[in-house]
């Protein structure tokens, strides 16, 4: 056990996580030059064209170190954006140490001290790593500084590494070996395996990925889900190549590995959970994770209503390796039957969507976003309310409530008015600002969590030039003047497109959404209005006119495919848009309200 | 003997204009005997191959059938003589400043009974923006020709809601009223008005030009339809008019469904219940590859019910329901009774002496119905 090494890295967003684990993949030989290819643990096709992680990924590699000794690497490579935080968290249970890159042009971002204070809470060695040296406005020496003066870890013979380039990487290598502790263990212990992640096989049943810490598990073993009660025949352990699996004889303790065994409900393995074994069973389970979330919340609906039941199995599907998502079926007036589904954040929301298009091939309606309001009622009780279709009469309602973050901002100096301006605007309060050196500030603000969802992280990267970086939690709950603003196309209530807003901002708004839903609404055959109103109150409208003219001139010449073709083509760009009443409304019009500021 | 419909290609023009995506050359007269040579053992190739048919309606189009030297016409007709119906329809497109009274006299002879004109618009403006070679009296000129040439039988075709083109100022209701005073005082039997499309590939498109107003497209068919209704035009289809009788045979047998026969570069058949078409790659054609065969549409019964209500919706007259039956032994209410239904809610079409047929406002929305079908 002494010999293995259980780490993960931890980055701010684009500070080359993946590409440094490319080359540690590289380095210890565990792929060869044609196996390489960028990004090589982020699998889902999404991760490569994003350029980003969203599943933590885990892989076992084999090191000779410089002391003559081999070593067992077990590599978890995280997610760095915002949403992912959980992501982060749990693959932090699974590990003895972190390295932490640093990009050496841009400094400690702000993800950067919230993984690191989740690593340190979780008593991880960090590694601290300098990335990106071969740029040519690196500046290691003053990035070594800000570590140590920011988060306070000495920085002296922190490696000096470009992953792109592949310097340093055998630097990072030799601190793994003499940083990082190995994995302890009590002899003698009963098994203990935690559950840090878990995906769908088709034909294995539900792969759990799990830490050893004490004993072993091997195949035959009857192992039991300590929270969920469940027992399972073990058909299968190994450990992680990219992209496969290599079956072993058993894992250990100290070792990160895989169980198959059959199991077919997802919940009955649910991550967090500790694997013991049915004939020695553990006496206490191992401490688990925080339960997940969801942050945002809106309907998911097929454009075409035949997809339902597609949707169900595409989001159940997702579901299994995806934990954060929580869904349960709703019904709406316009759309019919959907999902109403819970997201870590806009960009998990996105993902999501565009995975069940991509993979799933199902067209669909996303609603606006909502987060979940707190409704104090005349009569003294509490509802809490993630769909503005619920909301109950406003004679009802003593008080609204909304979430509250505390949101982390660190720039340039430069930016510091760019950002007061846009944190006003989006209602925030501003706390303190704080000098991380001259020319970086880490500004403090309590920020209501559904102006954050929107674009407000676009928005920020857009105001700084990409400079500032956002990191945000939870605080509690606070009292604000919200109204329920709703559309009315051709006088009907389009109820999935209905949101909650505050007061001040409903005018805005709502002018922006019917003149946004006026340029996605294609003409058709009679004037159609649109309006924003609150209760009976209209406080915009705009008008979609009428076309005259949808006629094939010409058609002659026996070339007879050619026109059908074309028709065929305008009918399937028809049935891609839901009908309301008579108005025909394409999917865009629906994503574009999301986005009123682009 | 079964009759059908022949159309030949000649892709050949002396300048291709702005708005046209046929397939057509103006920089391949170095092959036009290659060209031909090749249609020729086509033609004899198809006669041969079907000996029980027979024509009753020949249409010569293009490009510019009328740029090539009238012996090429004279010896496709000589190769189809035997074969024609004694009430043939034989149509020959032509383009202004490319005939003069002896060419005119020579398709006569040789069997040609119906002009097509390429004319699009009398206004010389209009004219330069849509890239044609010849000016406004030019085209009055070469229909004055035809009817001195014997022609008794001739369509003009025209174009309505042009765009601005290339800095040249849009069509005006103005420019269009007057377009169509001249073609109804010419002495003509046919005219085809036909809204501009823009098709992908022209120079029309690339250029970026935009539609016109729709409103003032259909403003422009509404008074083409009032001022050739003044004159005795019968609108017959979407954008056809003509006087009682003078009806396009040929035309008419594409709108029915019926079969036809295609010769020549990017032709189509319709043959047994398959549609066949011929390459659009001249160098192939002349390598003597005729056929595309990644373009055969083989339609089974319910391909071609479809196929006889979406064409048979561009007639004025709507599809026939004896025919219907006769073709499909079914009764065309118990196939598309809901469909028919729902379109006539809509307003689209209206039942008429046991016919739908368009609606006023299903001439302007009439892909809502074909659209249906497809």
């Amino acid at each position: 056990m002494d010999n293995i090494r259980n780490f993960c890295i931890i980055a701010h967003i684009d500070h080359g996580k993946s590409t440094l684990a490319d080359r540690i993949l590289q380095e210890t030989g565990v792929l060869t030059e044609r196996e390489m290819e960028e990004q090589v643990l982020d699998n889902m096709e999404l991760e490569k064209e994003r350029g980003i992680t969203i599943k933590a990924q885990s892989v076992r590699l084999n090191y000779k170190a410089d002391d003559g000794k081999e070593y067992i690497f077990n590599l978890i490579d995280t997610p760095g954006h915002v949403d992912f935080n959980y992501e982060v968290s749990r693959t932090l249970a699974a590990c003895e140490g972190a390295i932490l890159v640093v990009d050496s042009s841009q400094g400690v971002e702000a993800q950067t001290l919230a993984n690191v204070y989740q690593a340190i809470d979780n008593n991880l060695e960090i590694v601290p790593v300098i990335n990106k040296i071969d740029l040519p406005s690196a500046r290691p020496d003053e990035v070594k500084k800000e570590i140590e003066d920011v988060i306070g870890i000495p920085c002296d013979d922190a490696p000096l590494v470009s992953a792109k380039v592949g310097i340093g990487i055998h630097d990072v290598l030799e601190a793994i070996v003499a940083k990082i502790p190995a994995p302890v263990s009590t002899p003698g212990q009963p098994c203990r395996a935690l559950v840090f992640d878990s995906f769908y096989d088709t034909y294995k049943g539900v792969i759990v990925y799990c830490r050893v810490m004490d004993g072993s598990i091997k195949k035959g073993d009857t192992i039991r889900f300590m929270q969920s009660g469940k027992e399972y025949l073990v058909t299968e352990v190994g450990w992680f190549k990219p992209g496969t699996t290599i079956q072993s004889q058993e894992i250990s303790a100290g070792e990160v590995g895989y169980i198959a065994a059959a199991i077919k409900n997802i919940t009955d393995a649910t991550v967090g959970d500790t694997i013991t074994l049915a004939n020695n069973p553990a006496k206490e389970p191992l401490p688990g994770y925080k339960e997940v979330q969801s942050m945002v919340y809106c309907g998911f609906y097929p454009i075409d209503g035949s997809d339902y039941e597609n949707l169900r199995d595409a989001l159940f599907k997702l579901q299994l390796n995806d934990a954060a998502l929580i869904f349960e079926p709703e019904t709406s007036q316009a759309l019919g039957f959907g999902f109403r589904c819970g997201f870590l954040g806009l960009l998990h929301l996105e993902i999501i969507q565009e995975r069940i298009s991509r993979e799933h091939n199902i067209d669909l309606i996303t609603t606006t976003p909502s987060v979940i309001y707190h409704i104090y009622k005349t009569d003294g009780s509490m509802e809490t309310l993630d769909n503005p279709t619920n909301m109950p009469n406003p004679t009802d309602i003593m008080r609204i409530e909304e979430p509250i973050v505390k949101a982390s901002i660190m720039t340039p100096t430069e930016y510091v008015g760019n950002i007061m301006d846009l944190t006003t605007e989006r209602r925030g309060t501003f706390i303190n600002m704080d000098y991380l050196e001259e020319t970086r500030v880490i500004m403090t603000y309590e920020l209501p969590l559904n102006e954050v969802i929107y674009d407000f992280f676009d928005s920020l990267k857009s105001r700084t030039r990409g400079y500032a970086s956002l990191n945000y939690e939870l605080i509690g709950y606070k009292p604000s003047n919200l109204v329920k603003l709703d559309i009315l196309l051709n006088n009907e209530m389009i109820d999935a497109l209905s949101f909650i807003v505050h007061a001040d901002k409903a005018y805005t708004r709502g002018r922006k959404i019917a003149s946004k839903l006026k340029e996605s609404i294609p003409r058709q055959q009679f004037e159609i209005p649109i309006q924003a109103c609150i209760g009976s109150k209209i406080i915009a409208r705009e008008t979609v006119k009428a076309y005259r003219k949808d006629v094939l001139a010409k058609c002659y010449g026996g070339d007879i495919t050619r026109k059908k073709k074309l028709l065929e083509k305008q009918k399937e760009g028809k049935k891609r848009m839901r009908e309301f009443g008579s108005v025909e409304v394409p999917q865009e019009a629906f994503l574009s309200v999301l986005k009123l500021d682009e | 003997m079964k009759k059908t419909g022949l159309y030949i290609h000649i892709p050949f023009c002396i300048r291709k204009c702005n708005y046209c995506d046929f397939v057509s050359f103006s920089d391949k007269f170095d092959y036009v005997d290659n060209y031909f040579s090749h249609l020729f053992i086509e033609l004899q190739y198809v006669i041969d191959q079907n000996k029980e048919i027979s024509f009753d309606t020949v249409y010569i189009g293009g490009g510019t059938p009328s740029s090539v030297d009238s012996r090429y016409i004279k010896q496709i007709m000589s190769i189809i003589k035997n074969r024609l119906t004694h009430d043939c329809e034989v149509t020959i497109e032509v383009n202004p400043a490319t005939v003069d009274i002896n060419k005119l006299s020579d398709y006569l002879i040789a069997g040609v009974n119906r002009l097509s004109i390429g004319i699009q618009s009398f206004e010389q403006d209009l004219l330069k923006s849509l890239g044609r070679i010849h000016s406004s009296q030019e085209a009055i000129n070469t229909v004055l020709l035809a009817r001195k040439a014997g022609f008794k039988n001739i369509n003009i075709d025209l174009i309505y809601g042009i765009p601005s083109i290339n800095g040249h100022n849009h069509q005006t209701l103005c420019d269009w009223q007057h377009t169509l005073e001249i073609a109804c005082g010419l002495g003509i039997t046919h005219i085809s008005a036909y809204s501009l499309i823009i098709e992908e590939g022209t120079n029309v498109y690339n250029w970026g030009c935009e539609y016109i107003d729709d409103v003032l497209d259909r403003e422009m068919f509404y008074k083409c339809k009032q001022m050739l209704e003044k004159y005795g035009f019968v609108q017959y289809e979407i954008s056809n008019f003509a006087v009682p009788g003078y009806e396009s045979a040929h035309n008419i047998r594409y709108w029915k469904c019926k079969e036809y026969v295609g010769v020549g570069l990017n032709s189509a058949s319709y043959l047994n219940g398959v549609r066949y078409k011929n390459t659009d790659d001249f160098h192939r054609y002349i390598g003597g590859d005729y056929q595309d065969k990644n373009e055969t549409e083989i339609l089974d019964e319910m391909d071609m019910m479809n196929e006889f209500m979406m064409l048979g919706f561009r007639m004025i007259d709507g599809p026939c329901p004896e025919e219907f039956k006769q073709r499909f032994h079914k009764d065309f209410m118990d196939v598309f009774g809901e469909k028919l239904l729902d379109l006539s809610k809509r307003g689209l079409i209206v039942k008429t002496n046991g016919r739908y047929n368009l609606t006023p406002k299903g001439l302007d929305y009439a892909n809502e119905i074909f659209r249906e079908f497809v």
